[in-house]
């Protein structure tokens, strides 16, 4: 019985991975060394657990895919393709950006090395990670609100240690 | 005599002598064929006891770089031209290790991501004291940040300051970029002005390998033509090793196949036609094939092949053994009999093989791989053609077969037959070449340049001055480099040899020099000793000092003090060394110019600027005199080298000469008559020499391998000559003489032949050949035909010399 279960739920996680997700979202940056903010848009296709595309509106052109093991990066005119087996600050933004979006928080609290604390907001579950130790690089501070009824992010924060903060606003999500 | 029995033998056995010669024929032309060549210059070089020289004559993918250049148009052009071409080039990988021509933001990404977390391992200890100005400066540097954040739009500059807000960074490694010394543009390689596109490849085999250089240079120029079509304007050079040594393989084949070909079919043609029989031109062919596939298969049976440069060289070789086979047929047709002929021209053609051999063998005490090659080559080929002659070819000759264009042997008679040793004038200005030959013999240069040897194309010149006046600045480059058997120990050593260089730079000695690896690679122990003087250094003391500098730099330039949280955490961080050469970090394309693994020995390469006009010595011999250092730079071993194959060669001479005398004094048994067979050579050396200083032709290793030609050709026709004139003293037939002139003639006409067409070469080794070939030979002749009678005419005026040779 046990193995029977163990086998369901193995097969639920499957196909909850294998979801297809699109969305608009709204992203804004807040410079805190300059107190500027710079806002972004476009839309967003999870097209399975490890194939995400981020297509901007605003500025048009620019896009954020990640493809497997490749990141393929071109934001204001720089191009970046980055194999994440090779880079690791690469594969900690793939897979601190996947994880965040498929739901696996507590993978992204173990790869950005921070405490976590889940609470509710009506609607919405909120989690907040907190990185364990100041460092030089990386985020000290990742707030997600997902939806309850579908465990779906609404909104990331991603906080860096310099205070600039990144700000992604969900809407519109269809679930396919 | 054996080869008449031989013939009588086998008249009576026809099958037995063409099942042996077929079978012999198959068996030599199926091993020949699987000989393998290779062209490689440094073969020409004993080789080297000392085995770190060796590796870096051998793997070394440094030496072997492939450097394409792409410039006519406008910088954004070229970046797509270079990223089309490179996309035709990599479409075919093969004979490609790796290649470099842009370095992705990715690789910078990387690089930063290393750099911060062995931040420590980067920071020389004399660098300390920057840091105290830094940090006394932080209101300065503050101003500088703000100007810098308030224009960032996208937050990465915002970061970089927030992380290190007293440009630590600037103390750092302030060269580095010029140490790398190009300009990037959309990511790719370019100039210092931005006029030429740079692509860099390491092949996946050595540059001498010239079977797969030939392919890959064929490869890359089909490309460049592409791309050189569908955008007019736009030029693609190409240089390095692996074009030099395809263009040299290319024109060395091109060459042999002309120069044979061509004066064969000159040789054959004339021939057919002063013996009105079309009979004589395979007559001649067939000993030549014989002689050539009996070579190559001992060659592939003793070595498994040989140099490719050594059969071009041996193309000579063939008009000496075409020679014999002229001997033979000529006489024949003479006499008419082909056992009278055997009878006849046996011996001389054997003895002059056997000393031609000797000639040539004498090259086999030589250490030079080339030279070695060239010596059994030769030797082989003549032993099977000389085999072929006397053994097969008799069989083939047609006794009735005796008719001859008479007009033309008139002509030949006239030439033979005029006595040259009884005019005054002839004698008069030979001896006056031979004298001031001989004055001048000392003078002659020997070019031991082994560059000079291959051949160079016009393009590859140009492509190589562009490269040196846009990258270089005129200066040449040269690298040096230092080995050890574990990476740590190399990085330990390349640090005293980076001090080195850079005190020579410090003199002058040196244009340029940076230290880019001593800055970016380091042995574990001194990423270790660097981190504990950080630790040292960045007190808490001192930590607090630095962060209260910066947040009130930054109040008073309106700037957030918690912004340089992460800058207080880079102080703060635990730093372990790092292994940025396994990384993954910096591609192999960039990697192999630095550090290179090779035969389980690490070496690290640093690139240096001379001024190419006092290119030197000096800095060679310095670093050549520190343990576990290179000049990086196979012709900088090559200079001692080759004047030792030079002194090597004198003695090698000294050899044949002795052994050639013994055999022409136990040939006649007579002292005075072998050294007047001995004179022709022996005179013909000196004249060479002296006119080869005069004409400035220099001499170089492969055309002072010509001396053995003159030596084995000269020994022939006096030999010749000789027994001719020893047969008209002693009344034996005063025929012989005019049979033997008749057959001298044609060989000279074969030699000079395929002299002029090696003239016509482009390769430069095989024309310095022609050059100094062509003065031996008509010296050679001369001296034969008129000083060598003139000298034995004298002789046999003394009486008892008269009755001593008349009694033999």
């Amino acid at each position: 019985m046990k193995k029977l279960l163990t086998i369901v739920i193995a097969m639920l996680a499957l196909s909850a991975s294998a979801q297809q997700v699109e969305c608009h979202f709204t992203e804004s940056k807040f410079i805190k060394a300059s107190g500027k903010t710079v806002v972004a848009e476009g839309n967003l296709k999870l097209s399975s657990s490890d194939k995400l595309e981020m297509t901007y509106t605003n500025p048009a052109g620019d896009y954020f895919i990640i493809d497997g093991n490749k990141m393929s990066i071109n934001l204001r005119g720089k191009k970046v393709v980055a194999d994440t087996e090779k880079n690791a600050t690469m594969r900690t933004q793939r897979n601190t950006l996947m994880n965040c979006i498929t739901g696996n928080w507590k993978k992204v609290a173990t790869e950005n090395n921070a405490d976590f604390s889940v609470s509710e907001k009506g609607a919405n579950k909120v989690v907040t990670l907190t990185a364990k130790k100041a460092a030089a690089r990386g985020y000290s501070k990742i707030v997600i609100t997902y939806r309850k009824s579908d465990n779906l992010p609404v909104e990331l924060v991603f906080e860096e240690f310099n205070g600039t903060k990144t700000t992604y606003k969900m809407s519109n999500i269809v679930k396919k | 005599m054996i080869f008449v029995r031989l013939y009588r033998f086998f008249r009576q056995h026809k099958i037995l002598l063409y099942t042996l010669m077929i079978l012999s024929s198959v068996v030599f032309v199926f091993f020949g064929t699987k000989a393998k060549f290779e062209e490689d210059l440094l073969k020409l070089l004993p080789e080297s006891e000392n085995s770190e020289t060796a590796l870096v004559f051998g793997n070394l993918k440094i030496k072997d770089k492939y450097f394409i250049q792409v410039t006519g148009a406008e910088p954004d052009v070229l970046v797509s031209c270079v990223d089309e071409l490179m996309d035709s080039i990599l479409a075919d990988e093969t004979g490609i290790a790796n290649n470099l021509y842009r370095l992705e933001p990715e690789m910078a990404l990387g690089a930063l991501d290393f750099a911060m977390a062995h931040v420590p391992s980067f920071v020389d200890t004399a660098m300390y004291p920057l840091f105290d100005s830094a940090i006394a400066h932080a209101d300065k540097t503050m101003e500088d940040n703000y100007n810098l954040i308030m224009n960032d739009e996208t937050g990465n500059i915002a970061e970089m300051v927030s992380t290190d807000p007293l440009n630590l960074r600037g103390c750092l490694m302030p060269d580095i970029s010029s140490g790398i010394g190009f300009t990037l543009i959309d990511g790719h390689l370019f100039s210092a002005d931005s006029t030429v596109a740079l692509i860099f490849l390491s092949p996946a085999f050595q540059s001498f390998d010239s079977d797969q250089g030939g392919k890959l240079a064929a490869h890359i120029d089909k490309c460049a033509d592409n791309l050189q079509k569908a955008h007019p304007g736009v030029e693609v050079l190409t240089h390095g090793n692996v074009v030099r040594a395809a263009g040299n393989s290319h024109f060395m084949k091109h060459d042999t196949f002309f120069t044979v070909g061509l004066s064969l079919l000159i040789v054959l043609i004339v021939l057919c036609i002063c013996f009105k029989s079309f009979n004589i031109a395979w007559q001649n062919l067939l000993p030549l094939l014989y002689g050539t596939f009996f070579s190559l298969a001992c060659m592939y049976w003793l070595q498994g092949g040989m140099s490719l440069m050594a059969l071009g060289v041996g193309s000579v070789v063939l008009g000496v053994a075409l020679s014999y086979c002229l001997h033979i047929i000529i006489h024949q047709r003479f006499v008419g009999s082909v056992e009278q002929m055997l009878k006849e021209e046996s011996l001389p053609v054997c003895l002059g093989c056997l000393t031609t051999i000797g000639a040539f063998l004498g090259l086999l005490f030589t250490q030079s791989d080339l030279l070695k090659d060239f010596g059994l080559f030769a030797t082989f080929a003549l032993i099977g053609n000389t085999l072929f002659a006397l053994v097969f070819l008799p069989h083939f000759l047609h006794e009735e077969e005796t008719q001859r264009n008479e007009k033309i042997f008139k002509v030949i008679n006239k030439i033979n037959n005029y006595e040259y040793d009884r005019n005054p004038f002839v004698i008069i200005g030979l001896c006056a070449i031979i004298v001031i030959g001989i004055i001048f013999s000392g003078r002659v240069q020997f070019d031991n340049d082994l560059k000079n040897i291959g051949y160079e194309s016009d393009e590859l010149h140009k492509s190589e001055k562009l490269y040196s006046e846009k990258n270089d600045h005129g200066g040449m480059q040269q690298y040096y480099a230092v080995i050890a058997p574990t990476l740590d120990e190399a990085l330990d050593a390349n640090r005293k040899l980076s001090a080195r260089l850079d005190s020579l730079r410090e003199t002058g000695d040196l244009i340029a020099y940076t230290p880019t690896v001593s800055m970016l690679f380091q042995s574990q122990s001194e990423q270790q000793r660097r981190i504990d003087a950080w630790n040292r250094y960045w007190t808490p003391e001192k930590e607090a000092q630095a962060m209260a500098a910066v947040r009130a730099a930054a109040v008073r330039n309106d700037l957030s003090p918690d912004i340089f949280e992460p800058f207080k955490a880079m102080l703060e961080a635990d730093y372990e060394p790092g292994d940025l050469y396994n990384s993954g970090v910096v591609p192999e394309g960039l990697l192999c110019t630095f550090i290179e693994e090779s035969d389980g020995k690490y070496l690290i390469f640093n690139t240096t600027l001379q001024d190419p006009k006092k290119m030197t010595a000096n800095c060679d011999k310095v670093v050549d005199a520190m343990p576990e250092a290179l000049v990086v730079d196979p012709f900088y071993y090559t200079g001692n080298m080759i004047t030792m194959i030079h002194r090597d060669f004198n003695t090698t001479l000294l050899i044949s000469s002795i052994f050639v005398l013994l055999v022409l004094l136990i040939w006649f048994k007579d002292l005075v008559i072998a050294l007047i067979a001995f004179m022709p050579m022996f005179l013909s050396w000196y004249v060479v020499e002296g006119w080869m200083a005069i004409f400035r032709l220099p001499f170089n290793l492969i055309n002072i391998v010509i001396s053995t030609f003159i030596f084995g050709i000269g020994v022939d026709y006096s030999i010749f000559v000789m027994q001719g004139l020893l047969a008209a003293q002693r009344k034996e037939g005063s025929k012989l003489l005019e049979y033997h002139k008749v057959a001298v003639f044609f060989s000279a006409f074969v030699l000079i032949v395929v002299m002029v067409s090696m003239l016509c070469a482009v390769h430069p080794t095989i024309k310095s050949i022609g050059q100094s070939a062509m003065i031996g030979m008509l010296s050679t002749i001369m001296i034969t035909y008129t000083l060598q009678p003139l000298v034995f005419r004298w002789v046999m005026k003394i009486p008892f010399m008269k009755r001593r040779i008349e009694k033999f």
